[in-house]
């Protein structure tokens, strides 16, 4: 089957399954959806992987439709909500909002924050549209050429994904390595799939391996309640909460802006682990060198901000492509994606498209409607989501450690989800503590098992001859792309850094005046 | 904030990043006794299921060599009792012991006592250390909380609770 084909078929299956796919309780999870990920991008302390987190130990209670359609809605509202608490109290929402923070803040000390957050709505909403269709162009050729892999190939995969996501997402690339060695022997407990010799099992829950989500749960939910627990971090809002304004004179001008910035966000995405954090920066350096108005950027300009918002939504559509054709998530959020794929029983990878017709069109539908009311929920209801940045912190995270208990209880009702919970809660807070970033540890745990099975059948395939494995010539292509990766995506963190950097600088500059 | 406190910031964290070296040491420590014994079965030594968690737990040892060795070149062992008392003192740390320590024993008591009471006990703990806000509206959202947990929960989803 080639990859025309598979538009056919995917497009022919979606018009079969379309009164499902839309049906008013789809449409009414989108928006209800997406109106969740705004508040909870916008609450203090909460992260949207964390709400997909809790969200995910309930919905495979609902049909797949609803409750994808819940998953994305909530994954787009809250990444593009991360951009107004940059803009407004100059606290990033998520890390992809660092570098709105740059240009967003100093334009709402500057009295302009209405403005900034109608354009950056508008143009993060369309940048989202752009590469999610995008992205529905690439997944089947990628599927197509996914065939291809073997067992040596996939195992490789999954190496790099690993390996990037490790050396990208945090400071430091030992660390980051460590953590996702960590999550792969994580994903080794319980009975091996070949033998069903018992790996690391001390007691009898342990044989049937440790449950994802608990894990999920104590290291997205539990470590980050921790975090913001244990200090106070004043912050306030530079006026009062107010109705933004959507200037579309503006927005039409920055088209070509807009385009760029959503094709950066998208691309840079594809990089396991890395997308979100980094593609912001490569988008945000671009459009100051071709920009007229350079000088502008760091000072307030609505170029930098959109920029970096519009590749801070686009990455979503890019870290699809991996998570949905090789099984290896792109950020946190497209992790709990794949979880929530798994739970409902299908299996990520190149097969997906080709078993279950329907489902590529089905998830660009629902990120496009999601994108719309992304746009019509803050159009209609800026201020108050603004205002919500106002609840207390120390009121609301004890709260999610409930809801933290409840979901780790409903995986497999047994009290000792609750404590390996817990566990990975103590475990994730240290690692956060000293710089460890937790992408690489829970890509570890959701393909390690992948891995281990890959690696052993294939070395099992070639009778041990690691010389064989490694002359296959798709193999070389992928050890080969690896370097490469490697070597670029360590220049994009540079640049990334020496803005971060540049910022801190500034930041020190007029504290000093 | 003063070079001097940069200094003693900066000796703090690599005295931090030391520890956690020697934790991940301990680990794959662990890992490779415990995967060298799993090394008897299969044909051969790359298809027993000791031989990735083996190569995993190997990695792992490495890497931490790297950051203990990275740690002693900068000397922070000599900083490990100033890091300790300097923990002990701050506030940030002791707000995350309390909230460590709270939250651990309703982990505990879960499954041992009704969980409505044990979940408004837990809230309201919480909110009186942190002082959220009134009394009456802690015991407001505490009890609203326990409610909702038992009307979507347990009503709604018929899911049974621990």
């Amino acid at each position: 089957m080639d990859f025309f084909d598979l538009y056919i078929t995917e497009l022919a299956a979606f018009g079969e399954q379309f009164t499902e796919v839309m049906s008013p309780l789809v449409i009414l999870a989108l928006f209800f959806g997406t109106a969740f990920g705004l508040i909870i991008g916008i609450l203090p302390g909460l992260s949207v992987t964390m709400a997909m987190t809790l969200l995910l130990t309930f919905v495979f209670r609902i049909p797949f439709e609803i409750g994808w359609a819940l998953l994305i809605s909530v994954y787009v509202g809250g990444i593009f909500a991360g951009g107004i608490t940059a803009i407004m109290i100059n606290i990033p929402g998520t890390p992809g909002a660092i570098a709105t923070c740059v240009d967003g803040f100093p334009l709402a000390r500057k009295g302009k924050s209405r403005e900034t957050v109608g354009l950056v709505t508008l143009s993060s909403g369309t940048g989202e549209i752009i590469a999610t269709l995008v992205m529905f162009i690439l997944i089947p050729i990628a599927a197509t050429l996914a065939l291809l892999l073997g067992d040596w190939e996939l195992a490789l995969v999954c190496l790099i994904g690993i390996i990037l996501a490790g050396a990208i997402a945090g400071d430091n690339p030992i660390k980051g390595w460590m953590a996702g060695i960590m999550g792969l022997v994580i994903a080794m407990v319980g009975l091996e799939p070949i033998y069903a010799h018992p790996r690391f099992a001390y007691v009898p829950e342990l044989y049937y391996g440790i449950d994802f989500i608990p894990v999920l749960l104590g290291i997205f939910g539990l470590s980050e309640v921790f975090l913001v627990l244990k200090e106070k971090v004043p912050y306030s809002l530079p006026g009062k909460p107010e109705k933004a304004i959507f200037m579309w004179n503006e927005f039409k001008r920055k088209k070509k802006d807009v385009v760029r910035s959503a094709l950066i966000g998208m691309g840079v995405g594809i990089i396991p682990g890395t997308g979100e954090s980094v593609a912001p920066w490569v988008s945000y350096t671009f459009a100051q060198r071709s920009s007229q108005n350079p000088e502008d950027f760091g000072k307030g300009s609505n170029e930098g901000v959109l920029a970096a918002e519009v590749a801070n939504n686009a990455t979503s559509g890019g870290a699809l492509i991996p998570t949905l054709v090789l099984g290896i998530p792109g950020s946190g959020p497209t992790a709990i994606m794949l979880a929530a794929l798994l739970i409902y029983g299908f299996r990520p990878g190149p097969m997906l498209i080709i078993d279950t017709p329907g489902i590529l069109s089905m998830t660009v539908v629902y990120f496009f409607l999601a994108a719309l009311f992304m746009i019509f929920v803050t159009f209609l209801f800026s201020k108050q989501l603004i205002s919500v940045l106002s609840l207390k912190r120390d009121l609301l995270m004890p709260i999610i450690v409930v809801f933290c208990v409840l979901g780790a209880w409903a995986a497999n009702y047994t009290l000792f989800d609750i404590s390996v919970a817990l566990a990975f809660g103590v475990i994730g807070c240290i690692l956060r503590l000293r710089g460890f970033t937790l992408a690489p540890l829970v890509l570890g745990v959701l393909i390690g098992g992948l891995f281990d099975q890959y690696l052993r059948r294939a070395l099992l395939t070639y009778d041990a001859n690691i010389f064989a494995l490694l002359s296959r010539p798709i193999g070389l292509f992928l050890i080969a792309f690896m370097i490469f990766l490697l070597y670029s995506s360590f220049k994009m963190k540079k640049v990334a850094k020496e803005k971060e950097k540049e910022k801190l600088s500034e930041e020190v500059c007029d504290t000093t005046d | 904030m003063s070079s001097g406190e940069k200094q003693k910031t900066q000796d703090h964290q690599n005295t931090s990043d030391l520890l956690v070296g020697l934790l991940f040491l301990g680990l794959a420590v662990f890992i490779i006794v415990e995967s060298a014994g799993m090394l008897h079965r299969g044909q051969y030594l790359v298809d027993a299921p000791g031989f990735i968690p083996l190569l995993m737990g190997v990695s792992l040892l490495v890497l931490s060599v790297i950051i203990i060795t990275q740690m002693i070149i900068k000397k922070a062992y000599l900083d490990v009792a100033g890091w300790t008392l300097d923990n002990l003192r701050n506030d940030d740390f002791k707000r995350w012991m309390a909230v460590f320590g709270i939250t651990a024993v309703y982990f505990i008591l879960v499954g041992r006592f009704s969980f409505y009471v044990l979940t408004f006990a837990y809230l309201l703990a919480m909110f009186l250390y942190f002082r959220s806000t009134k009394i009456w509206l802690m015991l407001l959202v505490s009890f609203g909380v326990s409610l909702l947990v038992y009307l979507v929960f347990y009503l709604g989803f018929r899911m049974p609770l621990p």
